[in-house]
């Protein structure tokens, strides 16, 4: 039998007894010590889970960088040598996309990596690989790391074709920035020399991510040839500890691209990116006014037309300057204008007489709009105040920066322009005025009209002319500017950026989710159902020697000392059963590790993990397994005494239950203790009505932020819980005669005979029940429905728009496809690069990526909250997603969220939340925002596509085959809300399998009650036979009376579940009826298998045999 | 009460013995007994009172010999049918009350007629038991709150509830005061008086014993009858 008799003596004093004790007592103390040891297993197997992701991941940090400590990165491209540091490693580091046109695959998302051989130095003992150039073949060599080979299906000696965005020195979105796709694209023609793991240099990469990266590697100078950067790199590599700075960094006019260009008593201060910058113009201004420098700044234009009189003047140059100083005294409204005397006489036109000038401008950003061209073509009208000789600043051709493809035509029918120009506009006396005077002006306006009409996100000034200032030469002002001025820019204002690559890296290891905490509390139902089993073994092992404490009691024992020394008892198996968790743990956490290498393999995304033992977390485990259990059986401990001692001589069993024993002709409690109650019943009743209805109310009145689903879970799940066991409890205590007594009522009522183990039995099973319904209400089973097709992202941008027949020409598509792409609709967004911030990552995100949704898409829900927000400065509206927000990014909702716009400065992000959207690896702002705040980044690298269901297919293909070069993916929406839920559904997954462990344990407890429960009234049991009960009734009673506890547990957290799904939602979700169902259903056939054999092994001795022994 | 047993009973024990091992208890025991007789099985310790009680209970089967209760053969019948046997027949009463702790005492006065289809009278007819055994005032009082005396009139009533043809106690005032064992004699006395029934007592009580008509001395496992044997 398992249990003791309770009427056997033993030793009960001193070590010697305590042996004894434990001897006498094996299979209960064996019981405890088993359950402290699973629970110490679970807790500190749970942290060395967290252990070892943590570890693993800065393994992989270590692992991807090397001895790699600090990089200097840029978003252009810069000299080295503006770094005065030495031992660092130039490199550029590209995204990219990589064609194998043999093998007819494709792989984009590629990090394209021009390197030296020393950049391989960053992990010693790793051979380098073959970079040189293959003999006999006609191409440059590359590398490739197996991740890469696997999806490309290549083999050495394969040629590879490696597209990169093209560096141009014009954005591509100004006027004159080249958009053409055979420009923007830099196509690399490369045999594979070597393949090198996809580990260390075969793993480098600027982001933290698990996932394994696809890595090209390409001689330095032939990446830099082929982007036409000489000498120039994007990345510099450090593996010293001393960070860099931007004290360490020698800025020059030229790595900033500006010129100078210098005259007899004047400069000009010009950009290769035609506007200057408007960091870099606003500090020429102030640099210059700082040290008394007279300038003079001007905004070049071209107009497509000046108009008058009928006639039209095309394609003429324009100047807006300052006109109320000494170059230019004719003082000018906002809608007056100046003519040069040619164009004047060509309009026959007079002073006052009105002129209208068109010129283009690029429809920044939504470019998309159907039927509208990129190019717009606006009107200004002004009046003529003055016709001006072409001499003195009208003739000066030096404040004109360089058109590239226009500046240095013969005739301007030679013009290679990316804007469209009619040529059958240009006359013959245009021709002669582009002979004679080139682009020297015919048109000038106001500075500020010329701003108002002109300006854009890269700058609203072309030349800054300085003069000498007062006393000094051109050359000593020149030199005097050049120095403050270059002082005064902060590298980070210019697209740098200072990386602690390698403690930025370590410091995102520590994880967006701790798996320490995860598992912690993915198994805080195990530890919950042991210390409950616990306390319910150890209260039975202390029942069963309930003469023992009578005859202690009865000898003078004080009740302290007896206390005591079950405490010690208690504690010693605990102690024991702790050490052996200690190996549990061990195994535990290579059970999970292996379960999310395998099972549960989308929550982590690859098979990265290893085992990290940490010591303190085993000890932590351990104590904290130990204090639970410990507190189980102080609190059983302190119970004793309850009973009186004549009672515990007699062997009475059922000292420590609370059993409700009014005294005769006094049934009701008290009413006070009644009242108490029943308030305490309402009290709770309220708190959930509160907390279903009106704590959204609350916070919004009061400003205190209880609205919050985990705290909702908590109070309502805790709350229903605790009422359904304090009524069950009660009930038990109170049972009222039956006006008919039958059999299933007779059953039922056995439950009361040990009120407080039924409780146990209960509270375990419906803590159970809570969780999985809790939890696996939130399983998402069915396939995600989006109303997108896809969702796309291109390696390279798109500068073209993929809704409108011209773009999609420009983007290459024939007219059968671009007929197809015209059914249906994309919506592109700008990409901020930066890190995933989804469940997919497993890094703490620092630099979350960050996109600009389409402003056409401003006016449908969800995107209407980004309307942009002119008020306020450097703090907008964006829109996340909750999961991500909450449980990666740690960040509450409520707060604001700050980035770093392009220039270093803190962005303020308010930020929206959407449920379980699309958008849980980025952070969303409007267009307007993006281009403001982040105005170099160019073209759209993700898109939303809505295609009618019958075209997805074909639409898929043709998108990408035409857009390969950009590397440009597809993915069905649904897919992709499917990765995220896979995510949430392999943790829910993991929690459900746990919570099945915990009820297990629960079910154990609940059938070895029942058990104990048996051997206990054995007596009674005969008695019921001798009345002649047979042996099948007995047993179909034993097993309903367990089933009862069965279901009503179930049914407390079965309730508690669906109020806690209703409260965390607002309504029921989704919900997985069937799965949950047949989850439920398992548990409770599990619970009736186990109460059945714990049924037929107590049966099992003969029962009338008791009756006798007595 | 209202109704009586329908049939007359007839107890017949011949040639009984019972061996465990080997101890032989009891050795050819043979003695008949018809309704309204009452006897008192005496001898001291371990004679196999008990195991007497409990083969006429056919709560265990003899070695050897034959007990027949209205000429049927109880350990010829299967477990069920036994079983619903025990429950139509036999009624016991025990030193150890083994009420349920649970339940109220009416509710454990009802329990064996829980056992099979409950007839529609049993409630009260438990009534009536209970208002004979004096705990009218107790009927929602659970065993923990009575005294005794209580208890073993509750366990009286619950051996009585299916109008048992033979009530089997074992040692029913052993745990009793003096006092109380003469009200709880009295009371079996008084009942069995109304039931006609075979009342079996085991006992060390010989002054209890003296009240029965017959008396089943048991001495090293066999017996001699004393008494009124016609009765």
């Amino acid at each position: 039998m398992f249990f003791r008799s309770t009427d056997r003596s033993y030793p009960t004093t001193n070590s010697r007894g305590l042996i004894a004790s434990f001897k006498y007592f094996w299979q209960i103390h064996l019981t405890v010590a088993l359950c402290t040891a699973v629970a110490t297993g679970v807790l500190a197997g749970a942290l060395i889970v967290g252990d070892s992701v943590r570890g693993s991941l800065r393994s992989l940090t270590t692992e991807r960088l090397g001895t790699i400590q600090h990089a200097l990165l840029a978003d252009h491209f810069f000299q080295p040598s503006i770094l005065d540091r030495q031992n660092t490693v130039p490199t550029i580091l590209l995204n990219g996309t990589v064609v194998a046109p043999q093998a007819q695959t494709r792989a984009s998302k590629v990090n394209v990596i021009g390197v030296r051989e020393d950049f391989f130095t960053f992990w010693a003992g790793d051979p380098v690989p073959n970079l040189n150039k293959p003999a006999n073949r006609s191409f440059n060599a590359i590398v490739i790391n197996e991740a890469l080979q696997s999806e490309l299906s290549v083999q050495i000696g394969d040629t590879l074709l490696v597209n990169v965005a093209q560096v141009a020195d014009i954005h591509p979105e100004f006027l004159l920035g080249d958009r053409d796709a055979a420009s923007a694209i830099q196509s690399l023609r490369l045999i594979v020399s070597d393949v090198i793991p996809t580990k260390n240099a075969g793993r480098f990469n600027l982001h933290p991510h698990q996932n394994l990266p696809f890595n090209a590697f390409i001689a330095l100078p032939v990446l830099q040839k082929a982007l036409g950067q000489d000498e120039k790199v994007n990345v510099l590599l450090t593996a010293e500890t001393a960070p860099i700075s931007s004290d360490q960094l020698t800025l020059t006019l030229d790595g900033l691209d500006l010129k100078v260009q210098v005259h007899d008593d004047h400069f000009d201060l010009q950009s290769r990116q035609y506007l200057l910058k408007p960091v870099l113009s606003e500090n020429a201004l102030t640099v210059a006014t700082e040290n008394g420098i007279p300038t003079l700044p001007t905004l070049t234009y071209l107009a497509n037309t000046i108009a008058a009189n009928d006639r039209t003047v095309p394609y003429s140059t324009m100047v807006a300057l300052p006109t109320n100083g000494r170059e230019f005294s004719v003082p000018l409204a906002e809608n007056e204008i100046v003519l040069n005397t040619w164009a004047a006489d060509d309009l026959g036109v007079k002073v006052g007489d009105e002129i209208t000038v068109t010129y283009y401008s690029v429809k920044s950003g939504d470019h998309s709009v159907k039927g509208k061209e990129t190019y717009i073509t606006e009107t200004a009208s002004f009046l003529l105040k003055g016709i001006l000789p072409i001499a003195g600043i009208a003739a000066d051709r030096g404040i004109i920066p360089e058109f590239p493809g226009i500046h240095d035509t013969a005739d301007m029918s030679e013009w290679e322009s990316p804007f469209p120009i009619d040529y059958t506009l240009i006359r013959s006396q245009d021709e002669a005025y582009w002979d004679e005077y080139g682009p020297t002006p015919k048109a000038f306006i106001s500075l500020e009209t010329g701003k108002r009409l002109w300006k854009n996100r890269f700058g609203d000034l072309t030349t800054i002319r300085m003069s000498a200032s007062q006393g000094s030469e051109v050359q000593a002002t020149r030199t005097l500017f050049e120095t403050e001025f270059l002082k005064k820019i902060q590298p980070e204002q210019i697209g740098f950026q200072f990386l602690a690559l390698q403690a930025e890296g370590l410091q995102a290891a520590t994880g967006a989710t701790d798996f320490g905490m995860l598992f912690g509390s993915l198994s805080g139902f195990i530890i919950i159902a042991v210390a409950l089993l616990v306390g319910m073994l150890f209260r039975i092992g202390v029942e069963q020697r309930s003469r023992e404490i009578g005859i202690l009691q009865a000898v003078g024992y004080p009740l302290v000392k007896i206390r005591r020394r079950f405490l010690f008892e208690g504690g010693t198996v605990a102690g024991i059963g702790s050490l052996l968790g200690c190996l549990l743990a061990v195994g535990y956490a290579q059970l999970m590790i292996f379960g999310l290498k395998t099972w549960w393999l989308p929550a982590i995304g690859t098979p990265f993990m290893e085992l990290h033992l940490n010591l303190w977390s085993l000890l932590s485990g351990v104590l904290i397994a130990l204090a639970i259990v410990m507190i189980s059986i102080r609190l059983t401990v302190q119970r004793l005494g309850h009973a009186a001692t004549t009672a515990l001589l007699a062997g009475e069993t059922d000292f420590t239950e609370t059993t409700h024993k009014p005294k005769a002709g006094k049934e009701k409690t008290s009413s006070g203790l009644t009242i108490a109650k029943s308030l305490g019943i309402v009290l709770v009743a309220v708190i959930v009505v509160f907390f279903l209805f009106f704590d959204k109310w609350f916070s919004d009145t009061f400003g205190i932020w209880i609205e919050d689903p985990i705290i909702d879970f908590l109070v309502l799940t805790s709350s229903i819980v605790g009422v359904g066991w304090t009524v069950f409890d009660r009930w038990l205590k109170t049972q009222k005669v039956a006006k008919r007594l039958n059999r299933v009522r007779f059953a039922i009522k056995n439950a009361a005979r040990q009120p407080g183990r039924s409780t146990t039995c209960i509270q375990t099973i419906s803590l159970a029940c809570c969780i999985i319904v809790a939890v696996g209400a939130n399983r998402h089973d069915a396939p995600p429905e989006t109303e997108y097709a896809f969702v796309a992202e291109s390696s390279l941008p798109l500068h073209h728009s993929l809704n409108t027949p011209d773009g999609r020409f420009e983007l290459g598509f024939s007219e059968r496809d671009s007929e197809l792409l015209s059914a249906s609709d994309v919506i592109p967004f700008r990409v901020l690069p930066g890190e995933d911030v989804s469940c997919l990552n497993l890094y703490q995100p620092q630099k979350p990526q960050i996109l600009g949704i389409s402003d056409r898409a401003l006016n449908e829900v969800p995107w209407t909250t980004l309307q942009p927000n002119s008020s306020h400065t450097y703090m907008i509206i964006g829109i996340a997603d909750e999961n991500s927000l909450r449980w990666i990014l740690h960040h509450n909702p409520d707060e604001e969220f700050l980035v770093q716009d392009e220039f270093g400065n803190p962005l303020s992000l308010h930020l929206h939340t959407l449920e379980n959207s699309l958008f849980q690896s980025q952070l969303i702002i409007s267009e307007s925002n993006f281009t403001k705040y982040f105005p170099s980044q160019s073209g759209y690298q993700f898109f939303l596509i809505k295609t009618p269901p019958e075209l997805r297919e074909e639409t898929a293909q043709v998108l990408e085959k035409g857009l390969g070069d950009y590397g440009f993916d597809l993915t069905s929406a649904s897919a992709r809300l499917a990765s995220y839920r896979a995510v949430e559904n392999t943790y829910i997954s993991t929690f459900q399998s746990l919570g099945g462990l915990g009820v297990l344990l629960g079910t154990f407890g609940l059938a070895l009650v029942l058990f104990r429960n048996i051997i206990e009234r054995r007596g009674e049991l005969a008695t019921l036979r001798a009345f002649g009960f047979s042996r099948r009734l007995l047993s179909r009673m034993l097993f309903l009376e367990s089933c009862f506890l069965l279901a009503v547990g179930m049914l407390i957290g079965i309730v508690a579940g669906l109020v806690a799904i209703l409260a965390t939602h607002g309504h029921f979700p989704a919900f997985p009826w069937v799965s949950l169902t047949i989850t439920l259903l398992f548990i409770f056939g599990f619970g009736i298998i186990a109460n059945a054999v714990a049924v037929a092994v107590a049966l099992r001795s003969p029962l009338l045999a008791t009756l006798k022994s007595e | 009460m209202e109704q009586s047993r329908p049939t007359t009973s007839l107890l017949k024990v011949s040639n009984l013995s019972k061996d465990f091992g080997l101890v032989q208890v009891l050795r050819n025991i043979s003695f008949t007994l018809t309704d309204g007789t009452s006897v008192a099985i005496t001898g001291p310790s371990g004679s196999g009172k008990s195991t007497l009680l409990h083969i006429v209970g056919t709560l265990e089967a003899p070695s050897s010999g034959r007990v027949e209760i209205n000429n049927t053969n109880p350990f010829q019948l299967s477990e069920p049918e036994l079983a619903r046997y025990r429950n139509a027949v036999i009624g016991f009463v025990f030193q150890d009350h083994h009420l349920l702790p649970q339940y109220s005492v009416l509710e454990n006065v009802l329990i064996p007629t829980l056992a099979f289809k409950q007839q529609s009278d049993a409630t009260q007819r438990a009534h009536d038991l209970l208002k004979r055994v004096g705990l009218t005032q107790r009927l929602s009082h659970r065993p923990p709150e009575l005294s005794g005396g209580e208890r073993q009139r509750v366990a009286i009533a619950r051996a009585l509830i299916n109008r048992p043809s033979i009530l089997l106690c074992d040692e029913p005032t052993g745990n009793l005061d003096t006092a109380t064992s003469e009200t709880i004699a009295d009371l079996l006395f008084e009942l069995h008086g109304l039931e006609q029934n075979i009342l079996i007592v085991v006992t060390h009580n010989l002054g209890l014993a003296s009240r029965f008509q017959q008396r089943l001395q048991l001495v090293d496992g066999s017996c001699s009858l004393e008494g009124d044997t016609e009765s």
